[in-house]
């Protein structure tokens, strides 16, 4: 797999040039590659939204570089074309949704790019396809859940043939079904359409679906690894202000207790399929 | 009974196009010393329902009661109600407005006509109810805390008219989940401490669920759980998950092990409950 986006000792402080200067991010380092899923975990203040608006020049480095795809993010005749590659997608749906109708809201991008109408065309009932979102193409978007808003904003992101998929906690404000129905359109894009997404998270059972998850602490990577390896360091995630699943945390316990357990277990099938052994 | 619903009945807009019918036949007894969750998904009428406990929304038909006295009656202090009903909104922290701590969290006492040596006592009482320092926190601006503080004085605010109920509406959203646990905490505290009746609006299972002593489950207008968490993820696991509310993954995999045909209690909340139900299991067995 090829290194797409490579951060290289990436810093950065606000109000860098007056009194009360924050540093959010430390010395980053990080290598995502073509068609990775990777979740970002962290407390709030972590870092993780000043990582996110790094990716599509919505900040710039104060020092170190990002290369999407090759283009440093901080060669301004480059930007548009990052921000194109690079969809993001907010927490709030209603703060990203402007047009009156749903198919209306996902041409917006489209027209901005100069993107002839027939295409254009194309591309919103493809991208409404995808988020399972066609049958409400005439939907005023006020009238959709919040899931289903999420999606749309999915949909106008993907639309203008975005590779990277930015998603900033964006089941935060949704209840157990919407954030089921983005989660799944997620997992759809990057194992269907192959988009590459960075996963901006509290809930770590969603973070135990990514193929990588990276847990930042006061603006560094504190822990980085495949759920598994993350998930399981039970100390380190409270010491860092973070959940554990539950269904590891029981794996582990349950392990210490002499039980032969895979202190490993992420989903709740796996832990069922163990216990059936014993119980 | 402290707060008393009969065949209460919610319509918006009613008698417009939009009319709809928000809430339906709510029959609802609550006491003053409870601790309760009320779930729901979006849109079940939740917030709709907690809005009038305090006369903020008046139903359509059917009747309200606080302490015995009917809301709907001509001539009925809500002003009264509503101190003894404290109601912490959504996203309180968008309601700060004052320039120092002090200020926000005397301005609800000060509106009562307090005299100002009580008014102090008050605030300082209830930034300490919620764990916040007088001293470190009385001359800061609310809009230089973090999320978790700011919702903590947002809570002060309410907590510092005394009121003899506190409802609140998702106190945990957007928290991370230290933030979350901490409000929880807080909460739980004011409850066993105070014997200050709570009614704790979420989606949140979970963390809602071994919290509370009792769990209402909404769903479109309706109540149609009522009962201990326990007792409900065990009988009502199969509702819950129709409705779109989910399990905790503990109580999810004691009902997958039932439905492989093992013996286990399925009622379980935690993973500290889960922890033992298994080993208790696996001794058994042994045997």
């Amino acid at each position: 797999m090829s290194i797409l986006i490579k951060i290289k000792n990436l810093n950065h402080v606000y109000n860098y040039h007056k009194k009360d200067q924050i540093k959010a991010l430390d010395s980053i380092n990080l290598e995502i590659k073509n068609g990775d899923f990777v979740s970002i975990i962290g407390s709030n203040g972590s870092g993780k939204s000043t990582l996110a608006k790094h990716l599509n020049c919505l900040l710039l480095p104060t020092t170190g570089d990002i290369r999407v795809d090759k283009m440093n993010t901080k060669n301004k005749s480059k930007t548009w074309e990052i921000r194109r590659k690079v969809g993001m997608v907010f927490q709030n749906p209603d703060n990203q949704i402007i047009a009156t109708t749903v198919e209306d809201d996902i041409a917006f991008g489209l027209e901005n790019v100069g993107i002839k109408t027939k295409l254009m065309r194309e591309r919103v009932d493809w991208a409404l396809e995808i988020v399972e979102m066609k049958e409400y193409k005439k939907s005023e978007p006020h009238l959709l859940s919040g899931g289903q808003k999420q999606r749309v904003a999915i949909a106008g992101a993907i639309a203008l043939y975005s590779s990277y998929l930015v998603l900033d906690e964006p089941t935060a404000m949704l209840d157990p079904r919407g954030r089921k129905e983005v989660m799944d359109i997620v997992k759809k894009l990057n194992r269907e359409e192959n988009i590459t997404i960075i996963y901006i998270t509290h809930l770590m059972e969603e973070a135990a679906e990514s193929s990588r998850v990276i847990a930042l602490n006061k603006g560094k990577i504190a822990l980085e690894g495949k759920p598994e390896e993350v998930f399981t360091q039970i100390e380190a995630l409270k010491e860092l202000r973070l959940d554990v699943p539950q269904i590891t945390e029981l794996a582990l316990r349950l392990n210490k207790r002499g039980i032969n357990i895979s202190p490993h277990i992420l989903k709740v099938e796996d832990m069922v399929e163990s216990l059936c052994l014993y119980i | 009974m402290f707060i008393h619903l009969e065949n209460m009945y919610f319509t918006y807009s009613l008698g417009m196009p939009f009319e709809t019918e928000v809430l339906k036949n709510i029959n609802l007894k609550i006491d003053k010393d409870e601790f309760i969750g009320l779930i729901g998904h979006t849109g079940c009428g939740k917030t709709t329902l907690i809005q009038h406990f305090n006369g903020l929304l008046t139903p359509t038909s059917g009747k309200i009661y606080v302490e015995g006295v009917d809301l709907s009656k001509k001539g009925v202090n809500l002003k009264l109600v509503r101190q003894k009903i404290g109601l912490v909104f959504q996203y309180p922290e968008n309601q700060l407005f004052e320039e120092t701590i002090d200020q926000e969290v005397s301005f609800g006492p000060r509106k009562l006509g307090l005299p100002e040596g009580k008014i102090k006592k008050r605030v300082r009482e209830a930034l300490k109810m919620v764990d916040l320092d007088y001293s470190l926190y009385a001359e800061r601006s609310p809009f230089s805390l973090s999320g978790g503080e700011m919702r903590r004085v947002a809570l002060a605010s309410i907590l510092s008219i005394r009121p003899k109920m506190l409802i609140l509406d998702e106190p945990t959203a957007n928290l991370d989940p230290r933030g979350r646990d901490n409000i929880l905490y807080e909460i739980k505290k004011i409850h066993n401490n105070f014997g200050m009746g709570v009614v704790l609006v979420s989606h949140n299972m979970e963390k809602v669920a071994e919290t509370v002593d009792r769990l209402l489950v909404m769903h479109r207008g309706e109540i149609i759980i009522d009962g201990a968490p326990r007792d409900i993820f065990e009988k009502n696991a199969n509702d819950l998950v129709e409705m779109g509310l989910g399990l905790p993954q503990v109580t999810e995999c004691m009902h997958k092990l039932k439905a492989k045909g093992k013996d286990v209690y399925a009622g379980v909340l935690t993973v500290d409950d889960a922890e033992k139900e298994v080993l208790k299991k696996i001794k058994t067995l042994k045997r």
